[in-house]
């Protein structure tokens, strides 16, 4: 068994802050008011408080939702998962590779939907590869397609969706429905779903974690499992668009 | 006890097997001797007969459909009730002549409860191969005739007892016995014997001194007491199924149609091998172009037809045919099944059947070229790698394990490249690069590893070589930087 990591959500830091900041801009431009409300630093400490979430507030994630610490990770089964990840560099790759490592009880292969082309088998291993089944997609139309093929198939106890680099014009012309007809899916399946994007894009993701922390030139020099250890982010828990837990 | 199938107008359902349409009008089968060989009940009320030339059945309805005798879809036809009766008993006499598309069967102490349940899916089954049959059981082989004969078509008559054959045989008119001719029958009803069971009453004597060798061989027939010893057939198993159609099939349906006919037949051909497919071959041949063939290694040996339509049919529809199809072949390859039971913490590919399809159906959405199991390959060169249909032959592993690293352990994020690389303006301090620009990240070069120096190929044509450092850009992260010959190029993120 693989240590896992724990994604935390140490937003409290200055180069947080920022994130936020950028992030909401970014996202009023698009019109993604709900998922940018999700993303305010004020709502992520008081959202923490009124849940009288602990462990949310000190920056862990609830035990019963999304715990990726050692033996109690809870792998996000039956549930749509979104990761935006603040930039190139954040460890939303280290976050998939730790995904399609992880134990799942169902189905034997994994699917990576990769809109920019963007995997290097060469990093992941040929022990991985053998069960990975990497889809190149064009355009979003493909990706919701072959998304929704994927998700049917219990053969495949984990499919990701890789939507970086995608123009957001592009993303948001997805319709709602058609996500909420996949979380559906994800729903109804055994194994799980994660979407990977640079903006918060799936209204109706169960999960959403922020990745913000860039990557330093020392990390190349450390062991990829102390790296998924360390990685940052935030969790938030979302249910039919609201906030949860922070 | 016997079981009597029939399969009524037998040589015009299986010249029709590979037709779609719903002939509900007057239709007649013509032999190779442009005589009328069998017509339907609507060609009947036509006032055409059997034995009519094809003139004259015309001349008497102008809009009577004409189908012709197919000697091979005959044959195949009664490969398939041989095969369907095959599921009951192996113990079959198959009618030939006049009694051809009929068959048999001998049951050896049979449980009637079953018996039923037995018939009704043969019955289902030959009406999914397009032959429409109905049965009858009794206790001896004529007797089984006449119960299929009171049955109606895709029923199934079961007469456990002489009294209940008597009582049968009360609501039979003397027309439906076989071999009794029409004179016979007009003698008889002169006599006012107006069913079947009135004429086994008669004195046996006295109907063979006026009707001769017929009426003593109707008599015992009737009542039981001709005891005939069947002449059981063996078939040899074929796993070939072809159509010659009357007409060229246009379009996906038509051809699903015949996919359907030829699967449904394969199914009962392999249960009665006990047989498993391990491959299928699709043979289409194309008016005025190339015969198409395909070979299907299937994902898991099956002997479903459903499994078998599926595939083909998600197949078909990737493949853009250049004409009619004028001839089809259907063929399967059989291996004995695999007896082996799965470990009770193994875990293996769940449904190779649904993976299959899932595969058919993305190959049609991005093509087989865009999806695949990565593979890297064996060269210095950096993102040197292919794609490989993802098989679903893979080795089980246990419930409980992972997929483990192995070897030693992995060093630093994973790259996420960018394809194409992305431009990139580098100001060089002292020969090292201090500050990047390009369109998604800009800033000044905090630390940086390298130069790494990569040659490879070079008594090839395709010679190559390159620089590459690993960068880390204020606030952006670590990034990948490329120097090939004259151009700069951001490869990838160490994400």
């Amino acid at each position: 068994m693989v240590p896992l990591p724990i994604l935390i959500g140490s937003m409290a830091g200055k180069g947080a802050d920022d994130t936020f900041r950028t992030f909401r801009e970014a996202a009023d431009r698009v019109g993604l008011c709900p998922a940018t409300a999700l993303l305010d630093p004020a709502e992520h400490q008081q959202g923490a408080a009124a849940e009288g979430d602990r462990a949310a507030a000190a920056g862990r994630i609830p035990q019963n939702a999304f715990d990726l610490s050692g033996e109690s990770w809870r792998l996000p089964k039956r549930q749509l998962l979104e990761c935006v990840c603040a930039g190139a560099s954040v460890g939303g790759q280290s976050l998939l590779e730790c995904l399609l490592r992880a134990k799942w009880e169902s189905g034997v292969f994994s699917a990576v939907i990769d809109a920019a082309h963007a995997l290097d088998p060469a990093s992941l291993g040929s022990d991985l590869s053998e069960r990975l089944l990497w889809v190149q997609v064009k355009g979003v139309q493909q990706l919701v397609r072959a998304l929704d093929l994927l998700l049917r198939d219990d053969n495949f106890a984990l499919v990701a969706a890789d939507l970086r680099g995608l123009p957001a014009r592009e993303i948001h012309a997805i319709q709602p429905f058609s996500w909420y007809r996949l979380q559906r899916l994800a729903h109804q399946r055994a194994g799980g779903c994660v979407i990977f994007s640079d903006l918060p894009s799936v209204r109706c993701a169960d999960h959403r974690v922020l990745l913000s922390q860039p990557r330093s030139l020392d990390d190349l020099d450390r062991r990829r499992i102390d790296l998924l250890d360390d990685l940052e982010g935030s969790v938030r828990l979302h249910n039919r668009g609201q906030v949860l837990a922070v | 006890m016997y079981l009597f199938i029939e399969i009524e107008n037998f040589r015009l359902f299986a010249a029709l097997r590979a037709s779609r349409r719903k002939l509900r009008g007057p239709v007649v089968l013509v032999d190779a001797e442009g005589r009328v060989a069998e017509l339907n009940s609507a060609a009947q009320g036509k006032q055409i007969l059997p034995g009519m030339t094809m003139a004259r059945a015309l001349s008497r309805c102008g809009g009577v459909e004409v189908v012709h005798a197919n000697p091979r879809a005959e044959s195949a036809a009664v490969r398939i009730l041989w095969n369907a009766a095959w599921q009951i008993t192996p113990q079959i006499e198959l009618g030939s002549g006049g009694s051809l598309g009929s068959a048999t069967l001998e049951l050896v102490r049979p449980d009637f409860e079953r018996l039923s349940g037995q018939a009704a899916l043969l019955i289902r089954r030959l009406r999914r191969c397009g032959l429409p049959a109905r049965a009858g059981a009794a206790s001896t082989p004529d007797w089984a005739l006449l119960a299929a004969t009171a049955a109606e078509r895709f029923q199934f008559k079961l007469v456990p007892s002489g009294a209940r054959m008597r009582e049968l045989l009360a609501y039979l008119p003397l027309q439906t016995l076989h071999g009794l001719s029409a004179s016979a029958c007009r003698i008889l009803e002169g006599w006012g014997i107006r069913s079947l069971a009135a004429m086994a009453e008669l004195p046996r004597q006295s109907l063979g001194e006026r009707l001769g060798p017929a009426g003593l061989e109707a008599w015992d027939l009737l009542n039981g007491r001709r005891h005939r010893v069947l002449r059981f057939e063996e078939l040899k198993p074929d796993f070939r199924e072809s159509f010659d159609p009357e007409e060229p099939l246009q379009g996906l349906e038509a051809l699903g149609f015949l996919i359907h006919r030829a699967a449904e037949a394969l199914q009962l051909q392999l249960e009665q091998a006990g047989k498993v497919a391990s491959s299928v071959h699709l043979d289409l041949w194309i008016e005025r172009g190339e015969p198409y063939h395909k070979s299907i290694r299937l994902p898991e040996a099956t002997n479903q037809a459903a499994l078998l339509e599926r595939l083909l049919r998600n197949h078909l529809e990737q493949v853009r045919l250049t004409g009619a199809v004028s001839k089809f072949q259907l063929a399967v390859d059989p291996v004995n099944p695999l007896s082996r039971q799965a470990g009770l913490f193994e875990r293996s590919v769940r449904n190779p059947w649904r993976l299959q399809e899932t595969l058919d159906q993305l190959a049609g959405l991005v093509g087989t070229e865009c999806f695949g199991s990565p593979r890297v390959l064996q060269t210095h060169r950096p993102d040197a790698h292919e794609l490989e249909p993802l098989s679903a032959e893979l080795e089980s592993t246990g419930l409980s394990q992972s997929v483990e690293l192995g070897g030693p352990p992995r060093m630093g994020p994973p790259l996420r490249r960018f394809r194409p690389p992305l431009r990139a303006r580098v100001l060089l301090e002292k020969k090292r690069p201090a500050h990047i620009e390009c369109a998604l990240v800009s800033g000044p070069v905090r630390h940086f590893n390298g130069p790494y120096s990569l040659n490879g190929d070079w008594a090839e044509a395709e010679a190559w070589s390159l620089c590459e450092w690993d960068v880390e850009i204020e606030g952006a992260g670590v990034y990948c930087l490329s120097r090939d010959a004259e151009r700069w190029q951001i490869v990838g993120a160490y994400d």
